[in-house]
């Protein structure tokens, strides 16, 4: 790091970190946000209680934006990164800081902005001057929260205009305004700083937009609009580049976009096998960044739409308008294509901070077990979604997580119907024939579900969860993470009974697990007899090129093959076996 | 009241995994929770009152507890330091 070379003829590399891969070349565009600027002004006594509320606003949509960024990492990036959010997260609850913020408002009669640059003035100055060098780094962290607030409470997110297909260099840069830059397609970033990026390298990452960080004196050197190339695999920045490196990276960058053209080529054949059958691949789906892979990766439709991110900071939820914005835009974006949404599936590892400590939260009150429970949340939602069914008739499906009794499902299908006869008294136009279907992720409701079968629309697979209930281990477990294998024979059996009970009452199967997104899981779904997928969107390349290039039959008899494995051993055998012979990489 | 003594074990010390975990476990329970160091006295379920401390290893602590279930609190949180935040 901060290694700078000079070569012949004025190049200069810049040698700083690789956070997210990828080589431009093109213009730069020094970035400066400036620093937050706060007055002590002062309000009227009656103005005391709107800026208690908007602290309060601003901290439920600050914890609501660190969540969101630690899923799209837990998804991506290593742990080093979500444990620092965690921290943050800590330090918007902190209520230390809330009390002090609370009192320069309410006492010194303070705004907001600046009585949270009061409460932090003093945690800032301890933390410097304790000498504690892991303290001292996490500092840029704590700042971070109080610009986040401080930002928020001004409404100042300055809207800065940066140059189409230029190359931001910048000193430090937020996730928010990386998402917003690639609004205007930039190339790729560079920054001075290093180590302070950890939520930018997971949005980049996401983004597929090559980052360097830790470029030193990068802002200092590179002039506006100069030509630039940044290389996000060795994180690297080359400036004033000679003839001779210009040509290698203009090579490089052929051989980038040749890889792009081919996933784009295998994306654009039909998806049908070598012997000709159909199938289906579908996105995943949590938040509204996403949405747009769902065009790039061309999907059919949302397999999962995931509706936990609608949940604000501890367990409030959206109301019904800000939740039919939502469902509405994820329709939009899939065209004329179906989205299956998937209620509120809280609890376990999921949010909903209101309830209290449980000994075994996976084994525990979460799915559908909560919403039968707080049936307000159930009706806002089913509301909301079947009032935008009707304005989209026969694209919504709706998907009920975690059912393990036929019960669970008859009682959510009777609300569906109340809320239904509710909507047409209201005069909404609704969608008669909605589908209505269950995640298998229960073993008992997998085995039984022939029982279930005449009662739903369709099943969806979690392979995630099947397989550590049915393993009996906790997949968040490191002590036994080589226990946790979505390939185990019982995984396969299960998914194998439910495949034939949807066969048997002509009922559609998907699987949306992690498993549906590995070529080999893929190809032994196929050969089961499944024919939908639904995945992160970025895996659906690798899946559809196995489909397409092999033959049913080649499906059908490694499906034999893998249900007649007994051990493990076995099973990795039959699995290394195939990568060679294809070779694949694991993945 | 419950009063504990205390020595941090883990290597990095209370940095801000250790610090982010500590409070939100004692963020469970009704009982107050104050750690005192050097002379210090901050609120244990604060994270940025935790951080100032920056505790490294080997530094002693003394833990309070104050409330209905100050004696679960105390075990749960004494846990955590015995075993280094589960860290090394």
């Amino acid at each position: 790091m901060n290694e700078v070379k000079e070569r012949q003829k004025g190049e200069m590399v810049i040698e700083g970190l690789s956070a997210a891969p990828g080589i431009a070349i093109g213009p730069a565009f020094i970035y400066q946000r400036g620093n937050i600027e706060v007055d002590p002004q002062k309000v009227d006594s009656n103005e005391i209680e709107r800026e208690l509320q908007s602290f309060e606003e601003v901290r439920a949509l600050t914890i609501r934006d660190l969540k969101r960024i630690s899923s799209i990492g837990r998804r991506g990036a290593g742990n080093d990164t979500s444990d620092i959010i965690d921290a943050q997260i800590e330090i918007v609850n902190d209520p230390e800081l809330q009390k002090s913020v609370q009192t320069q408002i309410k006492e010194q009669q303070f705004k907001a902005d600046f009585a949270v640059c009061e409460a932090f003035k003093r945690y800032l100055g301890l933390i410097e001057s304790s000498g504690n060098k892991l303290m001292i780094e996490r500092l840029v962290d704590v700042r971070d929260i109080r610009d986040r607030m401080v930002r928020k409470l001004q409404h100042r997110w300055q809207q800065t205009n940066v140059n189409e297909r230029s190359i931001i260099v910048s000193d430090e840069i937020t996730p928010s305004e990386i998402i917003e830059f690639t609004r205007n397609n930039i190339l790729a970033v560079a920054l001075n700083k290093g180590g302070v990026t950890a939520h930018t390298s997971i949005i980049a990452n996401a983004m597929s937009l090559p980052l360097v960080i830790g470029s030193s004196i990068a802002t200092k050197v590179i002039k506006n609009g100069e030509k630039i190339i940044v290389d996000g695999t060795r994180g690297r920045v080359i400036i004033r580049p000679c003839d001779e490196t210009l040509e290698k990276y203009q090579r490089l960058l052929r051989q980038q976009k040749r890889k792009e053209r081919n996933l784009q080529k295998i994306l654009h054949l039909p998806a049908t096998t070598a012997s000709g059958e159909h199938f289906s691949l579908q996105a995943n789906i949590e938040f509204d960044e996403e949405l747009v892979n769902i065009e790039k990766f061309k999907a059919d439709g949302i397999g999962l739409l995931r509706t936990e991110s609608l949940f604000i900071a501890d367990g409030m939820h959206l109301d019904r308008s800000s939740q039919e914005a939502f469902y509405r835009k994820s329709l939009i974006v899939t065209g004329n294509q179906q989205v299956t949404i998937r209620l509120f599936d809280v609890g376990g590892d999921k949010i909903l901070n209101e309830t209290r400590p449980e000994a075994n939260p996976f084994l525990g009150w979460r799915g559908i077990r909560v919403l039968l429970d707080r049936k307000d949340l159930l009706n806002d939602q089913l509301y909301a979604i079947l009032k935008v069914a009707g304005e989209y008739p026969g694209r919504i499906k709706i998907l009920l997580p975690m059912i393990s009794t036929l019960e669970e499902l008859l009682e959510v299908k009777n609300e569906i119907a109340k809320v239904q006869q509710t909507l047409r008294d209201e005069g909404h136009i609704i969608d008669k024939n909605i589908k209505v279907g269950i995640m298998i992720e229960v073993p008992s409701t997998a085995i039984q579900a022939d029982g279930f079968a005449p009662y739903v629309d369709f099943f969806s697979v979690g392979t995630n969860d099947l397989t550590q209930y049915v393993l009996a281990v906790d997949r968040g477990n490191t002590l036994i993470s080589n226990l946790y294998q979505q390939m185990h024979p019982a995984v396969w059996r299960l998914i194998k009974m439910t495949a034939e009970a949807a066969a048997k009452y002509n009922k559609e199967i998907a699987v949306c697990g992690e498993l549906a997104s590995k070529p080999f899981g893929a190809m032994c779904l196929m050969g089961m007899g499944i024919s939908q997928f639904s995945m992160v969107p970025t895996a659906i390349p690798k899946v559809k090129k196995i489909l397409v290039t092999h033959t049913l039959d080649e499906m059908k008899k490694l499906t034999e093959e893998v249900e007649h494995a007994v051990s493990y051993s076995d099973m990795m055998k039959i699995i290394n076996n195939w990568y060679k012979e294809n070779d694949q990489n694991h993945g | 009241m419950i009063k504990k003594k205390i020595t941090i074990t883990n290597k990095a010390g209370l940095h801000a995994r250790p610090a982010a975990l500590l409070v939100k476990k004692a963020a469970k329970f009704k009982a107050d929770f104050f750690i005192h160091m050097y002379g210090y006295r901050i609120n244990g379920k604060s994270i940025l009152g935790v951080m100032t401390l920056a505790a490294e290893q080997g530094a002693e602590l003394e833990l309070e507890f104050d409330g209905p279930d100050e004696e679960d609190a105390s075990e749960c949180i004494t846990d955590l330091f015995e075993n280094g935040f589960y860290e090394d």
